[in-house]
């Protein structure tokens, strides 16, 4: 009778350790960066500390299709693809000519589109791929159709749909579910091939600020390591392995006391909306990456008075800081994307005329002078 | 013995009771067939037409509380397509 139970207490006890073991091997992985920076407002920078020149790219829009606001811009594989607030994606080639225009497209009918729930332009395939409540549908540069892929979805009170699209080869892809499903803060894989969907990382746990401008979620950097940035802050971004079968942290983000905390928003936890903007502490937004720089945009308000840049050199760990309005004229411009060399964002003529510091020189405030009134203008800034 | 017999009596018993009840005829009496006819009337329910706006806003679109975008000067949140008719949801921009 003894001799049974003590077997059984010890095989109890040599479970519960082995449980703890892989639990504090599983932790330390977890908390371990490669990369760790100190972000601060010690140093403040100039536009011109960041980029060595603009080009001026005008957007030819054609028809009666104009952008009413941009929500989301991507620039790949020669393209300039633009979604504005009201779901319509404009595409253009990088000399600024109008290609197509996703409005054509709008119906119930085969091949068409009545909702948009996000989009991609996939530089392995040169095609325009956009997320609809139940499919993935690829398409060439002028929305011819190529092909569609069902989606798990689910509509009604347990919303589940996916709006965040980016593209490790032609048929691999990163999807995330939209802020108003259910269970946002998952990252999923997907082959649209195949047809195959699995969940990769949930980072719910990990937010500090649930709330963000990201657009694009992946970047790849030129030693091919794929990083992934939630559409929430963590303090982190995370690194994917080729496989994709494991994410860790590869860069933290580390604070100062004139951004948000965790304690912070606990205070308001019982409020649905807590006025984030009510602290008056920098609410971290969004972050673009090139092949040197991290970009971090905060706003102490909800308007671009109240944004500024953290901009780190991801060699020497240096951060410095800008505020994207001085005296009512803007002096940085709202990055719209990234690329290894460039940043690009997007602004009306007039608006430009504004605020000839984002010029850079004297030659390009004379050649805005020749573009028509109300043009969008492509802003490309080389980046140093 | 006698003990095993009466147990296995008495289950014969209540079983033969139940299946009695269970297929007994039912005596409804003319009153309480007039008004489950009287229930049964066929009634014309009006048809359903479930809507949802297409595009960026109105019906089955929800303010996304997670997701900021520039409204000109300012950032606000976007709608959202949730796919529930309960939800309504309208832009500014």
């Amino acid at each position: 009778m003894f001799v049974p139970m003590l077997r059984f207490i010890c095989i109890r006890i040599i479970f519960l350790m082995g449980i703890l073991l892989v639990a504090c091997t599983q932790e330390k992985n977890h908390h371990a960066a490669d990369f760790e920076y100190s972000i601060s407002r010690s140093e403040t920078i100039r536009l011109e500390d960041v980029f060595s020149e603009v080009s001026l790219i005008p957007l030819e829009f054609a028809g009666d299709y104009y952008p009413h606001g941009i929500a989301e811009v991507q620039c790949r594989a020669g393209l300039f693809g633009i979604l504005d607030n009201r779901k319509s994606l404009h595409i253009f080639s990088y000399d600024g000519h109008f290609i197509d225009c996703s409005d054509r497209m709008r119906g119930q009918g085969p091949g068409e589109i009545s909702v948009i729930m996000g989009f991609s332009i996939n530089p392995s395939d040169t095609t325009v791929q956009i997320l609809t409540p139940k499919e993935f549908v690829k398409y060439d540069t002028c929305f011819s159709k190529i092909m569609s892929a069902d989606l798990p979805t689910q509509v009604g009170q347990d919303c589940f749909m996916f709006s965040y699209l980016s593209d490790l080869s032609a048929s691999r892809h990163l999807l995330l579910p939209s802020g108003v499903s259910t269970y946002p803060d998952r990252l999923f894989t997907c082959n649209s091939l195949s047809q195959e969907i699995s969940e990769l990382f949930s980072f719910g746990d990990e937010i500090i600020v649930n709330s963000s401008m990201q657009t694009s979620c992946m970047h790849i950097d030129a030693d091919s390591t794929i990083l992934f940035i939630p559409p929430a802050f963590t303090g982190h971004i995370y690194a994917l392995s080729p496989d994709l079968s494991e994410i860790s942290r590869h860069i933290a983000l580390n604070l100062s006391d004139d951004f948000i905390t965790k304690a912070d928003l606990q205070i308001s936890d019982d409020s649905k909306d807590p006025d984030i903007f009510s602290f008056n502490k920098d609410i971290p937004l969004r972050i673009d990456i090139s092949a040197g720089k991290i970009f971090l945009l905060s706003s102490s308000q909800p308007g671009l008075n109240g944004m500024r840049y953290y901009i780190i050199d991801r060699d020497t760990g240096t951060s410095g800081h800008i505020k994207l309005m001085e005296n009512s004229t803007r002096i940085f411009p709202l990055i719209a994307d990234t690329d290894s060399q460039y940043a690009y964002a997007v602004m009306e003529k007039e608006k430009l005329e504004e605020s000839p510091a984002l010029l850079i020189t004297q030659q390009n405030m004379n050649l805005l002078a020749n573009f028509e009134p109300e043009t969008l203008i492509m802003l490309k800034y080389r980046l140093k | 013995m006698f003990k095993a017999i009466s147990v296995i009596a008495v289950c014969c018993i209540v079983l033969l009771g139940i299946r009695a009840q269970s297929t007994a005829a039912p005596h409804l009496s003319t009153m309480t067939l007039s008004n489950i006819e009287a229930l049964t009337v066929d009634i014309e329910l009006p048809e359903v037409v479930i809507t949802c706006e297409p595009g960026f806003e109105g019906q089955c679109h929800k303010e996304n509380l997670r997701k900021w975008v520039m409204c000109n000067e300012w950032m606000v949140h976007p709608c959202e397509f949730s796919g529930y008719q309960a939800d309504y949801c309208s832009t500014p921009c």
